[in-house]
């Protein structure tokens, strides 16, 4: 493989390119970049407003194109005079790939509550600003270019050149902690004077519950009074939280193998979020009713005609995330307090160093009792697997364990759903692999320089020690030589190992050639390997050999050429040319084909072989034609339309030097189809394209075997088709096709075509054709016959009916000298049909049980079905009468020249529950019937 | 409009401009973010945080030829960046947590094999030559580019680049044959 089709098969191995949804993605969110970028060079500055009353809430101004974010937003209005202030809560899975959220702040009280990423809220020009509460870290920073973890240098550069107004602090809050995972600060920490430039802080902090209260400039009060919305509501909130406190959640984490409390787990209370989930807002009320929004993209949240804007918030990807609600560290008792609000589908996470990851169920059900004991935790073990990676001559891992690397596949048991994963050892070949739970696990070993290892272990409870043999690669190597001694340059060497994987088996393939001395050298994995020597004119060899470290030589017998002639010929013996003949060797090594190709008298040579074993096959593949400048015939493309298929003939095994003469080849004769092709319109159609398929077996794809043009006639001809199943299809807008089974050398005619068609036919009885009978033809259209024609043999008895379109028929032929009668149904699938019939020569005797009839009755056949096509309803009753026939004992009755199908009998127009079918047109068969 | 006046467009603000540039870069930063992370969902994060982070940077862009370079730097010290976070977070995934965090069985096949390949087996070449290959297969970066980039001579990183070749050629062996 050169180096260009290396690039090019390294490039089709990676992603075309971002996903459609990425795409409208990055151009949404670049988009938005943009436009704030706009709107501060504009120099606008937004005037103070007043968070006040009700705020009719409305997310998601969905400012951006492309499918992937059309998405549909919920528009609430709720009532938050009883509530007095929000709790704003901006989350995004992936908030570290975006730039933080941004909150434009005017006068007021926002709540922020479970900020992901760090939420950078924005100072309005001349408004004081304070927060009451909160927990995490508060940066104040200045420009709003910064992302957030720039704004982190910026705060440093603030903090030395104490430009920054005096009354401003940067402040790190961490107040003890209450045990639920979040802390509140009562009072006052911070002020910072908006000025005449907006300024930016960032609050960072999972489970941040910050309360920011913006106040009116024209207050110069050192200390901001809070905007108070709702005095009555603002005074019960300043209890902390009574009703929440009360009813925490208590939990205990356990070793679930010894029941020791387990000090410093980690108790996370986990929220699915749903997968149409693009990002979250979420607004809460004092009371904690928690609403949430939906996707928040460029989000503005309108209240009472007052805007806040929300910007950077990205979709979250599609596909089931997950959230931190809560979380709290165990004591030394292994307690732990959680806040009470689950929800159907929440869950706990528990972590502890030494243990697998626990999940518990948290929803309501779990937290319904508020004085219920502690919920339980137990946590198990890790599994601990530790793997030595031991080269077996004792040496110390090669290559320090820098190219080695180990895969663990575990299977799941859920159908064949393996994960998988790798990682790399230690330089002296240690690694640790940590499992969550106790799993059967196929560990496999690539090293350099050594053979591939695999292992299988189960990991348990606790630690598993394994150690992992390696076997160095071993070399292969030697010194080839004539028979006289002399090194021979330029043998071609293959190396092969069958390598046994996980999943089965695969040939390794390592070639090298020898050197001017005759030397060569090669690396394996295996410990038995196939090696084969090929060179130019010398006899090949192949041998099975246990490398062992020493030197393996070879002498090379020389080989004289080797040749094969003989004589292409059809199954009629009729000579081929234009046969192309392979002679592919057998065996290991360089795959190498020799080739010949039939004269016009089927004489073919293939010559200059090396002795061995051959296997030979041949193809139609040329044309002979007449070079009419040199009077010659030569080769020429075979055409389009005939099929050549090559097929593998016989295997050969030549000597040292053998001439082999007069090999007979003889070349299956394929068969032929014939087909004309009309249009929708009844027209012949010319240049229509035609192919003909193999058609898939159990899926893959058909396999096209040629193609043709029609001619102006809109005929089309395949020669040299194989036997089989195959497809005839046209390339119409109907796209219709044909099946059809081919054997050996047979002629098949295939129409295509909704013309007008015509029937023509003949009724033999006993080599005679019949001039007396009626026939009536009819299409049979959804259950009912259409297109009816009547009429009579002519007195060459042949029938004709003309003008008929294409489709399902009955033949109806009654000869009124016997009282019998034949149905015939045949497919008109082609422009002239033409049918050969056979009167029926069977006998049906019926039998009638208990008393005789009366003299005179008659018994009838009545046709019901004809294999699986069902006749009642369809064929006139007069026309289902088959056969009928008096007794003169009024009890055996005989109807002969009963055709193929299924019949009821009647006896003197009773009908008689009794059927019977008739499958071969010339037995005999009896049939008892009960006396109706 | 040429590719210096789109990107005094893009400074200036001009969305459309910014569209037309992402257009021309997408495909290349995409394939090269793929082949660091070896799974697209580490890659479509990666990719968003460099375009997002080339228009905070715009400024700073020198010319409309060093668009590319950027963004590909930007992804690789963002992929540095984040493997360092985990690192320190000192949080190796448990198989169940590797278990949860993947994706479920059905989206597993979604995960591109032959990516995963070549990430491995360039992860096994030297660093340099490794990013060499990233850079100029998948970052479609011509070797003077690259040669910046690395601040070596041009002939050096053909060096690199052919001697990857061939190592690829041989850890690929078979998967590279059975084309």
């Amino acid at each position: 493989m050169s180096d260009r089709e290396l690039e090019q098969w390294l490039r089709d191995q990676v992603p075309d390119g971002p996903s459609a949804a990425l795409d409208a993605r990055v151009i949404a969110a670049g988009r938005r970049a943009l436009a704030g970028r706009r709107q501060r060079r504009a120099g606008a500055a937004a005037a103070a407003l007043i968070l006040v009353g009700l705020a009719a809430l409305s997310l998601g101004r969905d400012r951006i194109a492309g499918d992937a974010l059309r998405t549909a937003h919920a528009a609430q209005r709720i009532d938050v005079a009883e509530h007095g202030y929000f709790e704003l809560g901006v989350g995004s899975r992936f908030a570290h790939a975006t730039p933080a959220p941004r909150l434009r702040l005017e006068l007021g009280t926002v709540e922020v509550h479970a900020v992901h990423a760090p939420l950078v809220v924005e100072l309005p020009g001349d408004a004081r600003f304070h927060i009451e509460r909160g927990v995490g870290s508060v940066r104040i920073f200045e420009q709003e270019e910064r992302d957030v973890s720039q704004a982190n240098q910026q705060e440093q550069t603030l903090r030395q050149n104490r430009s920054w107004p005096r009354k401003s602090l940067v402040v790190v809050l961490s107040l003890a902690a209450l045990g639920i995972g979040w802390v509140e600060l009562q009072h006052e920490v911070l002020q910072v004077d908006g000025g005449s430039e907006h300024k930016f802080i960032a609050i960072e902090g999972l489970g941040a519950k910050t309360r920011l209260v913006a106040s009116t400039a024209t207050n110069s009060s050192p200390v901001a009074q809070p905007l108070r919305v709702n005095p009555d509501t603002e005074a019960a909130d300043a209890s902390p939280r009574p009703e929440n406190d009360s009813a925490l959640v208590r939990g205990r984490v356990i070793d679930g193998v010894t029941n020791a409390a387990i000090e410093g787990a980690k108790v996370a209370w986990v929220r699915h979020w749903d997968e149409s989930r693009v990002g979250m807002l979420t607004l809460r009320s004092a009371s904690r009713r928690m609403i949430r929004g939906v996707a928040a993209k460029d989000l503005t949240v309108e209240l009472d005609g007052s805007r806040v804007d929300l910007t950077g918030i990205v979709p979250a990807r599609e596909g089931p995330r997950t959230e931190i609600v809560a979380e709290s560290e165990c004591d030394a008792d292994g307690m732990f307090t959680l806040p009470p609000q689950a929800q159907p589908g929440d869950f706990l996470r528990a972590r502890a160093s030494g243990y697998a990851l626990g999940r518990f169920p948290f929803g309501p059900e779990q937290v319904a009792a508020a004085d219920s004991p502690p919920i339980e935790l137990q946590l198990t073990p890790e599994c601990v697997v530790r793997v030595d990676l031991a080269p077996i001559d004792g040496a110390p891992l090669k290559g320090g364990g820098t190219f080695t690397f180990a895969e663990f596949t575990t299977p799941l048991g859920v159908a064949d759903w393996t994960v998988s994963w790798d990682m790399r050892p230690e330089p002296n070949g240690a690694f640790e692999l940590v499992i969550g739970e106790p799993a059967e696990l196929a560990l496999k070993i690539w090293a350099q320089g050594y053979a591939d290892a695999t292992a299988s272990v189960r990991a348990r409870p606790g630690e598993t020690r394994l150690t992992i043999p390696l076997e160095q690669h071993a070399h292969v190597y030697g010194h080839v030589t004539n028979a006289a001694g002399d090194p021979v340059p330029r043998v071609a060497i293959h190396v092969i190992s069958t390598k046994r994987g996980l999943f089965g088996s695969s040939e390794n393939h390592v070639s090298s050639t020898t050197n001017a001395e005759g030397f060569y050298l090669a690396n394996t994995y295996a410990p038995e390997v196939t090696i084969a020597l090929q060179a130019d004119g010398f006899v090949p060899i192949s041998q099975v050999v246990k490398p062992d470290g020493n030197a393996l030589d070879f002498v090379l017998e020389s080989a004289d050429a080797c040749s094969l002639s003989g004589r292409v010929v059809d199954e009629f013996a009729e000579p081929l040319a234009g046969v192309d003949l392979r002679m592919i060797n057998d065996g290991p090594g360089l795959i190498r084909a020799y080739r010949g190709v039939s004269d016009e008298s089927g004489e073919f040579d293939v010559s200059d072989m090396p002795p061995g074993a051959y296997t030979l096959s041949a193809e139609i593949r040329f044309a002979m034609e007449l070079d009419p400048t040199s009077g010659e015939s030569r080769r020429a493309p075979l055409p389009e339309h005939v099929v050549h298929v090559p097929v593998r003939m016989q295997q050969i095994r030549l000597e040292n030097g053998e001439q082999r003469v007069g090999v007979e080849v003889r070349l299956p004769a394929g068969g032929r189809i014939t087909g004309r092709y009309r249009g929708a319109d009844g027209a012949l159609g010319a240049y229509e394209w035609i192919a003909l398929y193999r058609p898939a077996v159990l899926g893959g794809s058909h396999e096209l075997l040629a193609s043709t043009r029609t001619s102006a006639d809109g005929g089309f001809e395949f020669l040299s088709v194989p036997s089989g199943t195959l497809a005839v299809a046209t390339s119409d807008a109907e796209g219709k096709y044909r099946l059809l089974t081919m054997h050996g050398a047979e002629t098949h005619v295939v129409e295509f075509g909704s013309a007008p068609a015509s029937v023509t036919g003949v009724v033999r009885r006993e080599g005679q054709a019949i001039t007396t009978a009626a026939f009536a033809l009819g299409r049979v259209v959804e259950g009912e016959l259409a297109d009816t024609r009547l009429g009579s043999l002519d007195a060459d008895g042949r029938f004709k009916a003309s003008d008929l379109p294409w489709g399902l028929y009955l033949l109806h032929i009654s000869d009124p000298t016997t009282g019998t009668a034949m149905l015939r149904r045949f497919d008109l699938d082609r422009a002239q049909f033409d049918l050969e019939l056979a009167w029926p020569r069977s006998v049906v005797t019926i039998k009638v049980q208990g008393a005789p009839v009366a003299a005179g009755t008659r018994v009838r056949l009545t046709l019901v079905a004809i294999d699986e096509l069902r006749l009642e309803g369809v064929v006139p009753p007069g026309h289902l009468a088959i056969a009928s026939a008096t007794s003169a004992d009024g009890r055996t009755f005989t109807l002969g020249g009963v055709a193929r199908g299924r019949y009821r009998v009647q006896i003197d127009g009773a009908s008689s529950n009794v059927e019977l079918t008739v499958d071969d047109e010339n037995a005999e068969m009896v049939v008892e019937v009960p006396n109706p | 409009m040429d590719e210096s006046e789109e990107l005094r467009a893009v400074r200036r603000g001009d969305a459309s401009a910014f569209e037309a540039l992402y257009t021309r870069h997408r495909i290349a930063v995409y394939r090269y973010a793929c082949t660091l992370t070896r799974q697209r969902s580490d890659a479509d994060d990666l990719f968003q945080d460099a375009f997002l982070g080339f228009l905070r940077n715009v400024q700073e862009i020198r010319s409309a030829d060093r668009v590319l370079p950027y963004l590909l730097r930007s992804i690789r010290n963002r992929h540095i960046d984040s493997r360092r976070r985990a690192a320190n977070k000192n949080e190796s995934l448990t198989a169940a947590e590797v278990r949860a965090a993947g994706s479920a069985p059905w989206q597993h096949s979604e995960e591109v094999e032959g990516l995963k390949q070549i990430a491995l087996a360039l992860q096994q070449l030297p660093e340099e030559q490794a990013e060499t290959v990233r850079l100029r297969i998948y970052g479609e970066l011509s070797y003077d580019d690259i040669a910046i980039e690395h601040a070596v001579p041009a002939a050096t990183v053909r060096t690199r680049f052919r001697l990857a070749l061939d190592k690829l050629r041989h850890l690929l062996g078979r998967s590279v044959r059975d084309v």
